[in-house]
Protein backbone atom coordinates (compact mmCIF):
# COMPACT_ATOMS: atom_id res chain seq x y z
CA UNK A 1 0.00 0.00 0.00
CA UNK A 2 1.58 3.49 -0.92
CA UNK A 3 -1.48 5.35 0.19
CA UNK A 4 0.16 7.13 3.20
CA UNK A 5 -2.56 9.99 3.28
CA UNK A 6 -4.38 9.36 6.35
CA UNK A 7 -2.18 7.24 8.08
CA UNK A 8 -1.05 7.35 11.53
CA UNK A 9 2.15 7.20 12.23
CA UNK A 10 3.24 6.14 15.91
CA UNK A 11 6.29 8.30 17.26
CA UNK A 12 6.58 9.93 20.79
CA UNK A 13 6.30 13.61 19.70
CA UNK A 14 5.20 16.73 21.34
CA UNK A 15 2.56 17.00 19.00
CA UNK A 16 1.55 12.91 18.90
CA UNK A 17 1.21 13.30 22.74
CA UNK A 18 -1.06 16.75 22.66
CA UNK A 19 -4.59 16.71 22.85
CA UNK A 20 -6.49 15.59 20.15
CA UNK A 21 -9.04 18.68 20.58
CA UNK A 22 -6.04 20.92 20.33
CA UNK A 23 -4.92 19.35 16.87
CA UNK A 24 -8.39 19.12 15.61
CA UNK A 25 -9.41 22.84 16.64
CA UNK A 26 -5.62 23.73 15.14
CA UNK A 27 -6.41 22.51 11.56
CA UNK A 28 -9.57 23.68 11.13
CA UNK A 29 -8.44 27.22 12.15
CA UNK A 30 -5.36 26.88 9.83
CA UNK A 31 -7.43 25.40 6.91
CA UNK A 32 -10.10 28.07 7.45
CA UNK A 33 -7.80 30.63 7.10
CA UNK A 34 -5.39 29.28 4.08
CA UNK A 35 -8.21 30.89 2.26
CA UNK A 36 -7.17 34.38 4.09
CA UNK A 37 -4.11 34.49 2.21
CA UNK A 38 -3.51 36.96 -0.98
CA UNK A 39 -0.34 38.01 -0.71
CA UNK A 40 3.83 37.11 -0.72
CA UNK A 41 3.81 37.55 3.13
CA UNK A 42 0.86 36.38 4.00
CA UNK A 43 1.41 32.60 2.16
CA UNK A 44 4.85 32.90 3.30
CA UNK A 45 3.50 33.09 7.02
CA UNK A 46 1.40 30.08 6.52
CA UNK A 47 4.18 27.93 5.18
CA UNK A 48 6.74 28.68 7.89
CA UNK A 49 3.69 27.76 10.41
CA UNK A 50 3.25 24.65 8.71
CA UNK A 51 7.23 23.44 8.38
CA UNK A 52 7.45 23.98 12.40
CA UNK A 53 4.27 21.86 12.89
CA UNK A 54 6.04 19.47 10.70
CA UNK A 55 9.48 19.37 11.85
CA UNK A 56 7.85 19.12 15.51
CA UNK A 57 6.14 15.90 14.26
CA UNK A 58 9.67 13.99 14.08
CA UNK A 59 8.13 11.72 11.58
CA UNK A 60 10.97 11.97 8.56
CA UNK A 61 10.35 14.21 6.28
CA UNK A 62 11.00 12.04 2.97
CA UNK A 63 7.59 10.13 4.54
CA UNK A 64 5.70 13.10 4.77
CA UNK A 65 6.44 14.02 1.02
CA UNK A 66 5.67 10.67 0.04
CA UNK A 67 2.11 11.11 1.28
CA UNK A 68 2.12 14.33 -0.24
CA UNK A 69 2.97 12.46 -3.62
CA UNK A 70 -0.88 11.55 -4.97
CA UNK A 71 -1.78 14.56 -5.06
CA UNK A 72 0.96 16.18 -7.01
CA UNK A 73 -0.88 15.61 -10.05
CA UNK A 74 -3.69 17.62 -8.72
CA UNK A 75 -1.12 20.25 -7.91
CA UNK A 76 0.26 20.27 -10.78
CA UNK A 77 -2.85 20.50 -13.05
CA UNK A 78 -4.22 23.52 -10.83
CA UNK A 79 -0.85 25.06 -11.56
CA UNK A 80 -0.52 24.71 -15.27
CA UNK A 81 -4.75 25.66 -15.66
CA UNK A 82 -4.24 28.98 -13.51
CA UNK A 83 -0.69 29.70 -15.08
CA UNK A 84 -2.04 29.47 -18.70
CA UNK A 85 -5.20 30.37 -17.89
CA UNK A 86 -5.30 33.59 -16.47
CA UNK A 87 -4.71 36.97 -18.34
CA UNK A 88 -2.96 39.43 -16.15
CA UNK A 89 0.12 41.96 -15.54
CA UNK A 90 3.12 41.48 -18.08
CA UNK A 91 2.82 38.36 -21.17
CA UNK A 92 6.24 37.16 -19.97
CA UNK A 93 6.74 34.20 -22.26
CA UNK A 94 4.94 33.36 -25.73
CA UNK A 95 4.26 30.55 -27.48
CA UNK A 96 2.33 30.21 -30.43
CA UNK A 97 -1.19 31.16 -28.94
CA UNK A 98 -0.56 30.32 -25.68
CA UNK A 99 0.86 32.93 -23.20
CA UNK A 100 1.75 32.91 -19.70
CA UNK A 101 1.22 36.12 -18.01
CA UNK A 102 2.88 37.28 -14.45
CA UNK A 103 -0.31 37.08 -12.85
CA UNK A 104 -1.42 33.63 -14.08
CA UNK A 105 1.92 32.75 -12.81
CA UNK A 106 0.74 33.96 -9.70
CA UNK A 107 -2.03 33.08 -9.20
CA UNK A 108 -0.70 29.39 -10.05
CA UNK A 109 1.83 29.56 -7.46
CA UNK A 110 -0.85 30.52 -4.94
CA UNK A 111 -3.34 28.60 -5.87
CA UNK A 112 -1.63 25.02 -5.84
CA UNK A 113 0.58 26.34 -2.94
CA UNK A 114 -2.88 26.34 -1.18
CA UNK A 115 -3.72 23.07 -2.23
CA UNK A 116 -0.12 21.56 -0.42
CA UNK A 117 -0.89 23.47 2.70
CA UNK A 118 -4.13 22.12 3.12
CA UNK A 119 -3.22 19.03 2.29
CA UNK A 120 -0.19 18.61 4.53
CA UNK A 121 -1.93 20.16 7.47
CA UNK A 122 -4.26 17.25 7.21
CA UNK A 123 -1.58 15.17 6.82
CA UNK A 124 0.37 16.83 9.63
CA UNK A 125 -3.18 15.24 11.82
CA UNK A 126 -3.74 12.29 10.83
CA UNK A 127 0.26 10.97 11.59
CA UNK A 128 0.03 12.08 14.67
CA UNK A 129 -3.01 11.23 15.91
CA UNK A 130 -5.11 7.78 15.68
CA UNK A 131 -8.29 7.83 14.10
CA UNK A 132 -10.51 6.59 17.66
CA UNK A 133 -8.55 10.19 19.45
CA UNK A 134 -9.95 12.09 16.52
CA UNK A 135 -13.57 10.40 16.89
CA UNK A 136 -13.03 11.55 20.71
CA UNK A 137 -12.07 15.34 19.94
CA UNK A 138 -15.36 14.90 17.86
CA UNK A 139 -17.55 13.78 20.33
CA UNK A 140 -16.05 16.23 23.17
CA UNK A 141 -16.80 19.25 21.00
CA UNK A 142 -20.06 18.64 19.69
CA UNK A 143 -21.08 17.33 22.87
CA UNK A 144 -22.97 20.77 23.14
CA UNK A 145 -25.42 20.04 20.24
CA UNK A 146 -26.57 17.32 22.59
CA UNK A 147 -28.88 19.44 23.91
CA UNK A 148 -30.44 19.48 20.39
CA UNK A 149 -30.82 16.25 20.14
CA UNK A 150 -28.00 16.08 17.85
CA UNK A 151 -26.99 12.12 18.16
CA UNK A 152 -23.64 13.20 18.86
CA UNK A 153 -22.26 9.90 20.82
CA UNK A 154 -24.11 7.89 18.19
CA UNK A 155 -22.28 9.24 14.92
CA UNK A 156 -18.87 9.26 17.10
CA UNK A 157 -19.35 5.90 17.42
CA UNK A 158 -20.57 4.74 13.83
CA UNK A 159 -17.79 7.40 12.84
CA UNK A 160 -15.16 4.86 14.86
CA UNK A 161 -16.45 1.68 13.89
CA UNK A 162 -16.40 2.54 10.57
CA UNK A 163 -12.66 3.95 10.85
CA UNK A 164 -11.84 0.25 13.46
CA UNK A 165 -13.17 -1.53 10.46
CA UNK A 166 -11.29 -0.06 7.44
CA UNK A 167 -7.88 -2.07 8.08
CA UNK A 168 -9.56 -5.05 8.57
CA UNK A 169 -11.48 -5.21 5.35
CA UNK A 170 -8.82 -3.70 3.54
CA UNK A 171 -7.06 -7.22 4.93
CA UNK A 172 -10.16 -9.04 3.58
CA UNK A 173 -10.23 -7.44 0.54
CA UNK A 174 -6.12 -8.35 0.29
CA UNK A 175 -7.13 -11.98 1.14
CA UNK A 176 -9.76 -12.64 -1.21
CA UNK A 177 -8.26 -11.20 -3.96
CA UNK A 178 -5.58 -14.17 -3.35
CA UNK A 179 -7.75 -16.53 -3.08
CA UNK A 180 -9.39 -15.18 -6.24
CA UNK A 181 -6.48 -15.00 -7.85
CA UNK A 182 -4.92 -18.62 -6.76
CA UNK A 183 -8.52 -19.61 -8.57
CA UNK A 184 -7.67 -18.07 -12.10
CA UNK A 185 -8.91 -14.21 -11.92
CA UNK A 186 -6.40 -11.95 -13.40
CA UNK A 187 -7.06 -8.43 -11.23
CA UNK A 188 -4.63 -6.51 -13.32
CA UNK A 189 -5.86 -7.01 -16.93
CA UNK A 190 -8.45 -8.67 -19.40
CA UNK A 191 -11.78 -7.59 -21.19
CA UNK A 192 -14.08 -5.34 -19.81
CA UNK A 193 -16.41 -8.62 -19.46
CA UNK A 194 -13.68 -10.62 -17.31
CA UNK A 195 -13.04 -7.53 -14.98
CA UNK A 196 -17.09 -7.08 -13.97
CA UNK A 197 -16.17 -10.81 -13.46
CA UNK A 198 -12.96 -10.22 -11.28
CA UNK A 199 -15.17 -7.44 -9.07
CA UNK A 200 -17.77 -9.92 -8.19
CA UNK A 201 -15.92 -12.54 -7.31
CA UNK A 202 -14.11 -9.50 -5.14
CA UNK A 203 -17.39 -7.92 -3.54
CA UNK A 204 -19.70 -10.48 -2.82
CA UNK A 205 -17.69 -12.60 -0.74
CA UNK A 206 -16.21 -9.16 0.89
CA UNK A 207 -20.13 -7.95 1.46
CA UNK A 208 -21.25 -10.71 3.15
CA UNK A 209 -18.59 -11.29 5.55
CA UNK A 210 -19.16 -7.09 6.24
CA UNK A 211 -22.75 -7.87 7.11
CA UNK A 212 -21.74 -10.97 8.99
CA UNK A 213 -19.21 -9.14 10.78
CA UNK A 214 -21.74 -6.33 11.43
CA UNK A 215 -24.45 -8.39 13.01
CA UNK A 216 -21.77 -9.61 15.14
CA UNK A 217 -20.65 -6.86 16.73
CA UNK A 218 -23.67 -5.52 17.48
CA UNK A 219 -24.13 -8.72 19.12
CA UNK A 220 -21.44 -8.64 21.18
CA UNK A 221 -22.36 -4.70 22.62
CA UNK A 222 -25.60 -5.82 23.25
CA UNK A 223 -24.53 -8.67 24.95
CA UNK A 224 -21.91 -6.63 27.10
CA UNK A 225 -24.86 -3.58 28.01
CA UNK A 226 -24.20 -1.13 25.40
CA UNK A 227 -27.11 1.28 25.37
CA UNK A 228 -26.15 3.83 24.05
CA UNK A 229 -24.62 7.18 25.29
CA UNK A 230 -26.31 8.15 28.29
CA UNK A 231 -24.13 7.50 31.35
CA UNK A 232 -21.51 6.16 29.68
CA UNK A 233 -17.91 7.01 31.17
CA UNK A 234 -14.95 7.14 29.41
CA UNK A 235 -11.39 5.13 29.31
CA UNK A 236 -9.21 7.09 27.57
CA UNK A 237 -9.57 10.96 29.11
CA UNK A 238 -8.58 13.96 27.16
CA UNK A 239 -6.85 16.39 28.86
CA UNK A 240 -5.88 19.52 28.21
CA UNK A 241 -3.06 21.11 28.94
CA UNK A 242 -0.78 24.19 28.65
CA UNK A 243 1.21 23.45 25.08
CA UNK A 244 -2.49 22.82 24.19
CA UNK A 245 -3.36 26.09 24.81
CA UNK A 246 -0.04 27.17 23.21
CA UNK A 247 -0.86 25.50 19.89
CA UNK A 248 -4.48 26.77 19.83
CA UNK A 249 -2.84 30.36 20.57
CA UNK A 250 -0.19 30.04 18.30
CA UNK A 251 -3.05 28.97 15.38
CA UNK A 252 -5.19 31.53 16.33
CA UNK A 253 -2.55 33.89 16.46
CA UNK A 254 -1.85 32.94 12.72
CA UNK A 255 -4.65 33.64 11.94
CA UNK A 256 -4.70 37.09 13.49
CA UNK A 257 -1.49 38.21 11.25
CA UNK A 258 -3.17 37.10 8.33
CA UNK A 259 -5.64 39.50 8.82
CA UNK A 260 -2.89 42.09 9.41
CA UNK A 261 -1.41 41.29 6.10
CA UNK A 262 -3.73 40.54 3.71
CA UNK A 263 -4.18 43.14 0.97
CA UNK B 1 7.25 -30.18 -9.93
CA UNK B 2 10.17 -29.95 -7.61
CA UNK B 3 9.52 -27.02 -5.86
CA UNK B 4 13.38 -25.38 -5.17
CA UNK B 5 13.98 -22.15 -3.14
CA UNK B 6 16.90 -20.42 -3.09
CA UNK B 7 18.05 -17.90 -0.48
CA UNK B 8 14.87 -16.56 -0.48
CA UNK B 9 14.08 -13.03 1.48
CA UNK B 10 10.89 -11.66 1.53
CA UNK B 11 10.07 -7.83 2.67
CA UNK B 12 6.45 -6.84 3.22
CA UNK B 13 6.40 -3.16 1.92
CA UNK B 14 9.78 -2.79 0.85
CA UNK B 15 11.21 1.01 1.21
CA UNK B 16 8.82 1.82 3.22
CA UNK B 17 8.17 2.80 6.89
CA UNK B 18 6.22 0.23 7.41
CA UNK B 19 8.86 -2.68 6.21
CA UNK B 20 8.68 -5.67 7.63
CA UNK B 21 10.80 -8.60 6.93
CA UNK B 22 9.31 -11.75 6.84
CA UNK B 23 11.60 -14.82 5.02
CA UNK B 24 15.52 -14.68 5.56
CA UNK B 25 16.97 -16.39 3.31
CA UNK B 26 15.25 -19.25 3.38
CA UNK B 27 16.86 -22.31 1.02
CA UNK B 28 14.14 -25.15 1.02
CA UNK B 29 13.59 -28.27 -1.83
CA UNK B 30 10.57 -30.15 -2.04
CA UNK B 31 10.98 -33.28 -4.41
CA UNK B 32 7.94 -33.95 -7.15
CA UNK B 33 5.54 -36.39 -4.92
CA UNK B 34 6.40 -35.35 -1.43
CA UNK B 35 3.93 -34.99 1.11
CA UNK B 36 5.24 -31.84 2.93
CA UNK B 37 4.42 -30.44 6.69
CA UNK B 38 5.30 -27.08 7.63
CA UNK B 39 4.71 -26.11 11.45
CA UNK B 40 5.96 -22.98 12.95
CA UNK B 41 4.77 -20.37 15.18
CA UNK B 42 1.93 -17.67 14.07
CA UNK B 43 4.07 -15.16 12.56
CA UNK B 44 7.50 -17.73 11.87
CA UNK B 45 6.74 -17.20 7.99
CA UNK B 46 4.67 -20.00 6.76
CA UNK B 47 1.84 -18.38 5.68
CA UNK B 48 4.42 -16.02 3.59
CA UNK B 49 6.42 -18.68 2.29
CA UNK B 50 3.36 -20.35 1.14
CA UNK B 51 2.54 -17.84 -1.11
CA UNK B 52 5.45 -17.98 -2.95
CA UNK B 53 4.12 -21.15 -4.14
CA UNK B 54 1.93 -19.66 -7.21
CA UNK B 55 3.65 -16.26 -7.58
CA UNK B 56 0.96 -14.59 -5.13
CA UNK B 57 4.31 -13.09 -3.33
CA UNK B 58 7.48 -12.97 -5.39
CA UNK B 59 10.58 -12.91 -3.47
CA UNK B 60 12.61 -9.38 -2.74
CA UNK B 61 15.49 -11.57 -3.08
CA UNK B 62 16.34 -14.65 -3.96
CA UNK B 63 14.66 -17.19 -6.23
CA UNK B 64 11.38 -19.65 -6.43
CA UNK B 65 12.17 -22.47 -8.76
CA UNK B 66 8.49 -24.69 -9.21
CA UNK B 67 9.21 -26.89 -12.03
CA UNK B 68 9.62 -25.03 -15.05
CA UNK B 69 8.92 -21.47 -14.11
CA UNK B 70 10.98 -19.40 -12.08
CA UNK B 71 10.01 -16.69 -9.68
CA UNK B 72 12.28 -13.77 -8.95
CA UNK B 73 11.25 -9.71 -7.96
CA UNK B 74 11.07 -8.66 -11.70
CA UNK B 75 8.02 -11.32 -11.95
CA UNK B 76 5.09 -9.54 -13.97
CA UNK B 77 1.57 -11.12 -12.04
CA UNK B 78 0.23 -11.20 -15.99
CA UNK B 79 2.74 -14.51 -16.82
CA UNK B 80 2.04 -16.25 -13.72
CA UNK B 81 -1.68 -17.77 -14.62
CA UNK B 82 -0.69 -21.01 -16.51
CA UNK B 83 1.81 -21.45 -13.51
CA UNK B 84 -1.88 -21.26 -10.79
CA UNK B 85 -3.37 -23.67 -12.92
CA UNK B 86 -0.62 -25.80 -11.84
CA UNK B 87 -0.64 -24.95 -8.10
CA UNK B 88 -3.77 -24.99 -6.13
CA UNK B 89 -3.77 -23.44 -2.96
CA UNK B 90 -6.32 -23.87 -0.11
CA UNK B 91 -6.00 -20.79 1.87
CA UNK B 92 -7.34 -20.50 6.04
CA UNK B 93 -10.96 -20.58 5.66
CA UNK B 94 -11.87 -21.19 2.38
CA UNK B 95 -15.46 -20.95 2.54
CA UNK B 96 -14.65 -16.89 2.62
CA UNK B 97 -14.56 -17.21 -1.16
CA UNK B 98 -17.29 -18.71 -2.48
CA UNK B 99 -19.55 -16.12 -4.21
CA UNK B 100 -21.52 -17.53 -6.89
CA UNK B 101 -25.11 -18.43 -6.55
CA UNK B 102 -24.79 -21.96 -7.50
CA UNK B 103 -22.29 -24.53 -5.72
CA UNK B 104 -21.93 -25.84 -9.72
CA UNK B 105 -20.75 -22.57 -10.63
CA UNK B 106 -18.76 -21.39 -7.57
CA UNK B 107 -16.96 -24.73 -8.64
CA UNK B 108 -16.47 -24.34 -12.23
CA UNK B 109 -15.60 -20.69 -11.74
CA UNK B 110 -11.44 -22.07 -11.00
CA UNK B 111 -11.63 -24.32 -13.97
CA UNK B 112 -13.31 -21.39 -16.44
CA UNK B 113 -10.82 -18.98 -15.49
CA UNK B 114 -8.05 -21.44 -16.90
CA UNK B 115 -9.62 -21.64 -20.10
CA UNK B 116 -11.69 -25.39 -19.88
CA UNK B 117 -14.90 -25.55 -21.67
CA UNK B 118 -18.44 -25.30 -19.78
CA UNK B 119 -19.60 -28.97 -20.51
CA UNK B 120 -15.86 -30.43 -19.16
CA UNK B 121 -15.61 -27.74 -16.21
CA UNK B 122 -19.00 -28.89 -14.86
CA UNK B 123 -18.15 -32.58 -15.55
CA UNK B 124 -15.29 -31.82 -13.34
CA UNK B 125 -17.40 -30.02 -10.53
CA UNK B 126 -19.65 -32.96 -10.09
CA UNK B 127 -16.45 -35.29 -9.44
CA UNK B 128 -15.03 -32.28 -7.69
CA UNK B 129 -18.09 -32.55 -5.28
CA UNK B 130 -18.28 -36.57 -5.04
CA UNK B 131 -14.46 -36.18 -4.01
CA UNK B 132 -15.46 -34.14 -1.13
CA UNK B 133 -18.09 -35.96 0.33
CA UNK B 134 -20.81 -34.15 -1.08
CA UNK B 135 -24.35 -35.04 -2.31
CA UNK B 136 -24.99 -34.19 -5.98
CA UNK B 137 -28.49 -32.35 -5.04
CA UNK B 138 -26.11 -29.42 -3.67
CA UNK B 139 -24.79 -28.76 -6.96
CA UNK B 140 -28.24 -26.70 -7.64
CA UNK B 141 -28.10 -24.60 -4.28
CA UNK B 142 -26.82 -21.76 -3.47
CA UNK B 143 -23.10 -22.00 -1.29
CA UNK B 144 -24.56 -19.86 1.02
CA UNK B 145 -27.51 -21.81 1.72
CA UNK B 146 -24.84 -24.69 3.23
CA UNK B 147 -23.56 -25.19 6.64
CA UNK B 148 -20.19 -24.29 7.63
CA UNK B 149 -18.45 -27.46 7.07
CA UNK B 150 -20.08 -27.82 3.63
CA UNK B 151 -19.45 -24.75 2.83
CA UNK B 152 -15.67 -25.70 3.44
CA UNK B 153 -15.43 -28.42 1.01
CA UNK B 154 -17.28 -26.62 -1.74
CA UNK B 155 -14.47 -24.23 -1.64
CA UNK B 156 -12.30 -27.22 -1.28
CA UNK B 157 -13.75 -28.46 -4.68
CA UNK B 158 -13.60 -25.84 -6.48
CA UNK B 159 -10.02 -25.95 -6.04
CA UNK B 160 -9.95 -29.86 -6.93
CA UNK B 161 -11.51 -29.05 -9.74
CA UNK B 162 -8.50 -27.43 -11.60
CA UNK B 163 -6.41 -30.39 -11.13
CA UNK B 164 -3.56 -28.92 -9.79
CA UNK B 165 -0.40 -30.54 -9.57
CA UNK B 166 1.03 -29.07 -6.84
CA UNK B 167 -1.53 -28.75 -3.85
CA UNK B 168 -0.93 -25.93 -0.99
CA UNK B 169 -3.05 -26.34 1.92
CA UNK B 170 -2.87 -23.60 5.09
CA UNK B 171 -4.78 -25.09 7.45
CA UNK B 172 -7.21 -26.76 6.07
CA UNK B 173 -8.81 -28.43 8.89
CA UNK B 174 -8.92 -25.12 10.93
CA UNK B 175 -12.63 -24.93 12.94
CA UNK B 176 -13.20 -27.84 11.86
CA UNK B 177 -14.56 -30.14 14.75
CA UNK B 178 -12.68 -33.52 15.39
CA UNK B 179 -14.43 -35.89 12.61
CA UNK B 180 -14.70 -33.47 9.67
CA UNK B 181 -10.59 -32.57 10.53
CA UNK B 182 -10.31 -36.45 10.07
CA UNK B 183 -12.28 -36.84 7.11
CA UNK B 184 -10.56 -33.69 5.41
CA UNK B 185 -7.35 -35.00 5.68
CA UNK B 186 -7.84 -38.76 4.84
CA UNK B 187 -9.28 -36.56 1.69
CA UNK B 188 -6.32 -35.23 0.83
CA UNK B 189 -4.01 -38.08 2.05
CA UNK B 190 -5.66 -40.19 -0.81
CA UNK B 191 -5.77 -37.88 -2.77
CA UNK B 192 -2.48 -36.79 -2.88
CA UNK B 193 -2.08 -40.70 -3.52
CA UNK B 194 -3.89 -41.05 -6.30
CA UNK B 195 -3.00 -38.08 -8.47
CA UNK B 196 0.51 -38.56 -7.28
CA UNK B 197 0.26 -35.19 -6.56
CA UNK B 198 3.20 -32.52 -4.57
CA UNK B 199 1.15 -31.44 -1.00
CA UNK B 200 2.41 -29.10 1.07
CA UNK B 201 0.45 -28.28 4.20
CA UNK B 202 1.32 -25.59 6.36
CA UNK B 203 -0.51 -26.82 9.54
CA UNK B 204 -0.50 -25.97 14.05
CA UNK B 205 -1.77 -29.41 14.12
CA UNK B 206 1.25 -31.78 15.17
CA UNK B 207 -0.63 -35.00 14.72
CA UNK B 208 -1.40 -34.13 11.05
CA UNK B 209 2.00 -33.21 10.50
CA UNK B 210 3.28 -36.39 12.11
CA UNK B 211 0.71 -38.70 10.75
CA UNK B 212 0.32 -37.74 6.86
CA UNK B 213 3.85 -36.12 5.99
CA UNK B 214 6.35 -37.56 4.65
CA UNK B 215 8.70 -34.56 5.78
CA UNK B 216 8.56 -31.86 8.29
CA UNK B 217 9.40 -28.78 7.82
CA UNK B 218 9.99 -26.47 11.04
CA UNK B 219 10.17 -22.62 10.58
CA UNK B 220 11.22 -20.16 12.84
CA UNK B 221 11.28 -16.85 12.91
CA UNK B 222 11.31 -16.26 9.00
CA UNK B 223 13.89 -19.04 8.69
CA UNK B 224 14.01 -22.86 7.93
CA UNK B 225 15.16 -24.07 11.34
CA UNK B 226 14.92 -27.49 10.41
CA UNK B 227 13.50 -30.47 8.16
CA UNK B 228 13.85 -33.84 8.08
CA UNK B 229 11.40 -36.83 8.17
CA UNK B 230 8.67 -36.73 10.75
CA UNK B 231 10.66 -39.20 12.92
CA UNK B 232 13.43 -37.26 13.15
CA UNK B 233 11.88 -34.18 13.62
CA UNK B 234 9.74 -35.37 16.46
CA UNK B 235 12.49 -37.68 17.97
CA UNK B 236 14.10 -34.22 19.38
CA UNK B 237 11.02 -33.30 21.95
CA UNK B 238 13.10 -30.74 23.65
CA UNK B 239 14.16 -28.56 21.24
CA UNK B 240 10.45 -28.30 20.03
CA UNK B 241 8.81 -27.44 22.98
CA UNK B 242 12.05 -24.70 23.66
CA UNK B 243 11.40 -23.19 20.80
CA UNK B 244 6.91 -23.05 21.56
CA UNK B 245 6.08 -25.28 19.62
CA UNK B 246 4.14 -28.90 20.09
CA UNK B 247 4.68 -32.64 19.65
CA UNK B 248 2.05 -34.80 18.81
CA UNK B 249 0.44 -36.09 22.19
CA UNK B 250 0.81 -39.74 21.64
CA UNK B 251 5.08 -38.92 21.89
CA UNK B 252 4.54 -37.18 24.40
CA UNK B 253 2.58 -39.91 26.22
CA UNK B 254 5.49 -42.02 25.36
CA UNK B 255 7.99 -40.27 26.82
CA UNK B 256 6.16 -40.02 30.57
CA UNK B 257 5.58 -43.59 30.20
CA UNK B 258 9.15 -44.56 29.37
CA UNK B 259 10.25 -41.98 32.07
CA UNK B 260 7.53 -44.14 34.81
CA UNK B 261 8.33 -47.87 34.43
CA UNK B 262 12.21 -46.94 32.62
CA UNK B 263 12.31 -48.55 29.22
CA UNK B 264 12.28 -47.60 25.75
CA UNK B 265 9.17 -48.30 23.60
CA UNK B 266 11.15 -49.51 20.43
CA UNK B 267 8.60 -47.03 18.47
CA UNK B 268 8.51 -43.55 17.24
CA UNK B 269 4.78 -43.67 18.25
CA UNK B 270 3.83 -40.71 16.12
CA UNK B 271 0.26 -41.95 16.04
CA UNK B 272 -2.11 -43.52 17.86
CA UNK B 273 -1.66 -47.07 16.22
CA UNK B 274 1.98 -46.98 16.63
CA UNK B 275 1.77 -46.15 20.47
CA UNK B 276 -0.92 -48.85 20.81
CA UNK B 277 1.97 -51.19 19.15
CA UNK B 278 4.46 -50.11 20.79
CA UNK B 279 3.15 -50.74 24.42
CA UNK B 280 1.81 -53.93 22.84
CA UNK B 281 5.26 -55.18 22.34
CA UNK B 282 6.76 -53.64 25.49
CA UNK B 283 4.34 -56.28 27.23
CA UNK B 284 3.74 -59.14 25.36
CA UNK B 285 6.92 -59.46 23.35
CA UNK B 286 8.15 -61.17 27.01
CA UNK B 287 10.31 -58.39 27.99
CA UNK B 288 7.78 -57.01 30.66
CA UNK B 289 6.96 -60.20 32.75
Amino acid sequence: MNVIIGRYVPSNSVIHRMDPRAKLLAMLIYAASVFLANNGVTYAMLTAFLLILLLLLRVPFSFILKGLRPVLWIVLFTFLLHAFLTKEGAALYQIGELAIYEGGLQKGVFISLRFLLLIAMTTWLTISTTPVEVTDAVESLFGPLKRFRVPVHELALMMSISLRFIPTLMEETEKIMKAQAARGVDFYGGSFGERIKAMTALLIPLFIHAFQRAEELATAMEARGYRGGEGRTKYRLLTWGWIDTCLLASTIGITILLFLFRT
Amino acid sequence: MDIVFEQVDYIYHANSPFAQRALYEVDLAIEHGTFVAIVGHTGSGKSTLLQHLNGLLVPTNGKVRIGEYTLTNRQKQKQLKPLRRKVGVVFQFPEHQLFEETVEKDICFGPLNFGVSEDVAKQKAKEALALVGLPEQLLSQSPFDLSGGQMRRVAIAGILAMEPDVLVLDEPTAGLDPSGRKEIMELFARLHQERQLTTVLVTHNMEDAAKYADYVVVMRQGTVWKTGTPEAIFHDVDALLQIGLNVPETVLLKRKFEEKIGREIPSPCLTEEQLIDGIKALFFGGRLS
